[in-house]
């Protein structure tokens, strides 16, 4: 009996330390972690009930006025985020100071003696503008990554005013002190094309992978390239090589954060390219051509181990990835999801190895693999026709297990007469990844008020705001906390193809009704809110473009 | 004493085995077999020429020319970009319909912009003048005219 006692008190022991272990309530990187599947796995206080009382616990106003369009990361009782005026802050998240900076880098006094990054009190800013909330300070939201030169390090990336008028670098800033530990070498000169720009750097094998676009959006289009940033000394790693394109034209701009794979390889999303917007040898076709692109690189080289072009570059119109992939387990195997300008999301298979390409989705000079599944359903890819374009600026959606939450175009693309282009993208839809097409959609809700920007979830809480492209006003938009049908039943439903005319049944159109998930909370916030709301410890951090750090609490 | 050393042992084996299993993230990235579609017939390559008389931030293609014998016309379908910047007014010499096919774009007429999305049409008049400018980075229109006079 006393020997039973012993077995089952270790563990059960065991098992409370493994919970205590296991559990970590920050949200370390942008998406949460290099998944990005924007999911918070260890909530205990949010849920579909408790968030009925969300309310503003805090407001950190940057000072002087300043765009926040990279999303927050929280770690240690602190809240990190870059805003576009230059300055990174770190924000106390609880207790007594909570709301108030700890440390703001640059920060207000230059060191003495001087640090290794040569640090001064110029913001973070880079001379040339920007053309959109992609800079002209930072926009790359943090990654909190431990044992950097033996420090717990924040890295983000952002322009360096001390060279060159704001040559684009990642920065390695101690999390506690603010204190800098290196800025890497030059990623994105001043004297190019390029910037870092929302890209957030992806932390594997000791490194940082992080992209560059376009230093004012499409003026000129510039080569997207990703950069493998050594995190002990912050050099380049020579050995990582990828390029957009191949010579030739400029494209492919990565405006998006990478993803690493369950086994470790990078996963990313590339723009346009600029064969119908012109410039320099813009009449000749890129090759190799990787714009537009779902990629997998090998993380040790950069080499492409398979590459998804869901439009064909001769229609190139536009559509690119704005919204970076989410990549992971899930129960039907390992998937790359990301969803396109045209409204479109595609699914990818993983797999092991490569490279690989299907004949099916492949063409002239382009040796692309298929999807596993697009929503809508894409039986002919890539596309070859005139209707993928510049229509709107997508964020990507969130995953917990199966169920993909994305504000998608769903199958009404081309809106029937009477219905605008805004009620049909404005819409998120809770979409299951292991299902047939023909069950994909297990819920709509239809109106948002305006486009949905990042998604987070936690404990079948789902987070979003509204957000308005280029706006860093302070316009008033909404937050929505919304509960999954599976923790709170819907009572109404829509049918599938949501803007069915008049007089016509759902079934007898061949669509079938769907739930429509409970906003549990709508509040309105000042500012449009493309980033991702952090989930963490019982509250949920917001950061919007009107200049606004929310922590919000039940 | 062995019996309970024993017992020790399985449970040390018991939380051997439950501490990974927690903690543990699966590696796998299973490789299925590759999606089963149609190959899709090549399509004809769009050539797009600068339009006569007209800024380089517009271009056109001719997409399908068809004989119209009973109403004595042509039917003319052409795709239009038009890329962000200045405003840029294109000469009509048909009437026709135009339709946004990707991206937003205003027109302007009497100096008033019109917002025009994806999936609108408008009709166009023969010998007037429309201003077109791309909202965003570039814009799609269709350009379906009917062109008189032709068996």
């Amino acid at each position: 009996m006393r020997s039973i006692a012993l077995i089952t008190g270790t563990v059960l022991g065991a098992v409370l330390l493994m919970g205590g272990g296991c559990t970590d309530t920050s949200w370390r990187d942008y998406g949460h972690d290099t998944t990005l599947f924007s999911q918070q796995p260890n909530e205990s206080t949010l849920n579909a009930s408790s968030v009925s009382t969300l309310q503003v616990v805090w407001d950190f106003s940057v000072p002087g006025g300043g765009a926040l369009t990279a999303s927050p990361s929280v770690y240690a009782n602190t809240v990190y985020v870059g805003a576009l005026n230059g300055h990174f802050y770190a924000i106390h998240a609880t207790g007594s100071n909570q709301g108030l900076i700890r440390w703001q880098y640059p920060p207000t006094a230059a060191p003495s003696p001087p640090d290794p990054c040569g640090t001064t009190t110029a913001p973070l800013l880079i001379s040339a503008g920007s053309g959109n909330p992609s800079g002209p300070g930072i926009a790359s939201s943090a990654a909190i990554v431990d044992g950097v030169a033996g420090h717990t390090a924040v890295i983000f990336g952002a322009p360096d005013p001390n060279s060159n008028g704001g040559d684009g670098r990642l920065w390695a800033v101690d999390a506690s002190t603010g204190q800098c530990l290196w800025k890497s070498a030059v990623i994105a000169p001043t004297s190019g094309t390029s910037k870092i720009g929302y890209s957030s750097p992806a932390i594997a094998h000791g490194r940082a992978y992080v992209g560059v676009s376009a230093k004012r959006p499409d003026a000129p289009i510039t080569v997207g390239r990703v950069f493998a940033v050594d995190l002990a000394t912050g050099a380049l790693d020579p050995a990582f090589n990828f390029s957009a394109v191949g010579g030739g034209p400029p494209g492919g701009g990565v405006w998006s954060s990478s993803a690493i794979t369950p086994s470790g390889n990078v996963v990313l999303t590339t723009g346009n390219s600029c064969i119908h917007e012109g410039g320099p040898n813009c009449n000749v076709l890129p090759s190799p051509d990787y714009t537009n692109s779902i990629l997998k690189l090998d993380w040790h080289n950069g080499n492409v181990l398979w590459q998804v072009q869901p439009v064909a570059i001769q229609h190139d119109y536009d559509p690119d990835f704005s919204a970076s992939p989410i990549v992971g387990q899930v129960s039907c195997g390992s998937q790359a999801i990301a969803v396109q300008k045209d409204g479109y999301v595609h699914a990818v298979d993983i797999k092991t190895g490569g490279p690989f390409a299907n004949p099916a989705c492949s063409y002239a000079g382009h040796s692309l693999e298929c999807p596993r599944w697009s929503f809508p359903p894409a039986p002919n890819l890539p596309f070859q026709d005139d209707s993928h374009g510049d229509s709107n600026f997508k964020r990507q959606g969130a995953l917990d297990h199966d169920h993909l939450y994305i504000a998608a175009g769903g199958y009404d693309l081309e809106p029937p007469p009477g219905h605008a282009l805004q009620q049909i993208y404005n819409r998120l839809y809770s979409l299951n990844v292991c299902t047939s097409d023909a069950d994909r959609i297990r819920g709509i809700l239809p109106n948002l008020a305006d486009n949905a920007g990042g998604v987070s979830v936690a404990n079948g809480v789902i987070y979003l705001g509204t957000w308005t492209p280029f706006d860093t006003s302070p316009s008033p938009h909404h937050f929505y906390a919304i509960a999954d049908t599976d923790v709170l039943p819907s009572t109404t439903s829509v049918c599938s193809y949501p803007s069915i005319p008049a007089g016509v049944t759902c079934f007898n159109a061949g669509f079938r009704n769907v739930p429509v998930p409970v906003i549990v909370k709508d509040l309105t916030l000042v500012g449009s809110i493309q980033a991702i709301p952090a989930v963490s410890a019982g509250r949920v951090y917001v950061a919007t473009a009107g200049g606004h750090l929310y922590a919000l609490g039940p | 004493m062995r019996e309970l050393l024993r017992k020790k042992r399985i449970a040390v084996a018991i939380v051997a085995g439950l501490v990974p299993a927690a903690c543990e993230k699966k590696e796998s990235e299973p490789t299925p077999p590759e999606v089963v579609r149609p190959v899709p017939p090549p399509r004809p390559e769009v050539q797009f020429k600068p339009v006569k008389g007209v800024s380089e931030a517009v271009k056109e293609a001719s997409l399908v020319t068809q004989a119209l014998p009973q109403l004595r016309s042509r039917l003319d379908i052409r795709t239009i970009i038009v890329v962000a910047g200045e405003p840029v007014t294109l000469p009509v010499e048909n009437e026709g319909i135009f339709e946004v096919r990707a991206g937003t774009l205003v027109t302007i007429e009497d100096g008033k912009p019109r917002p025009h999305q994806r999936g609108e049409m408008w009709q166009v008049e023969n010998g007037s003048r429309v201003t077109l400018q791309a909202s965003g980075e570039l814009a799609v229109v269709r350009a379906i005219y009917l062109v008189p006079g032709e068996k």
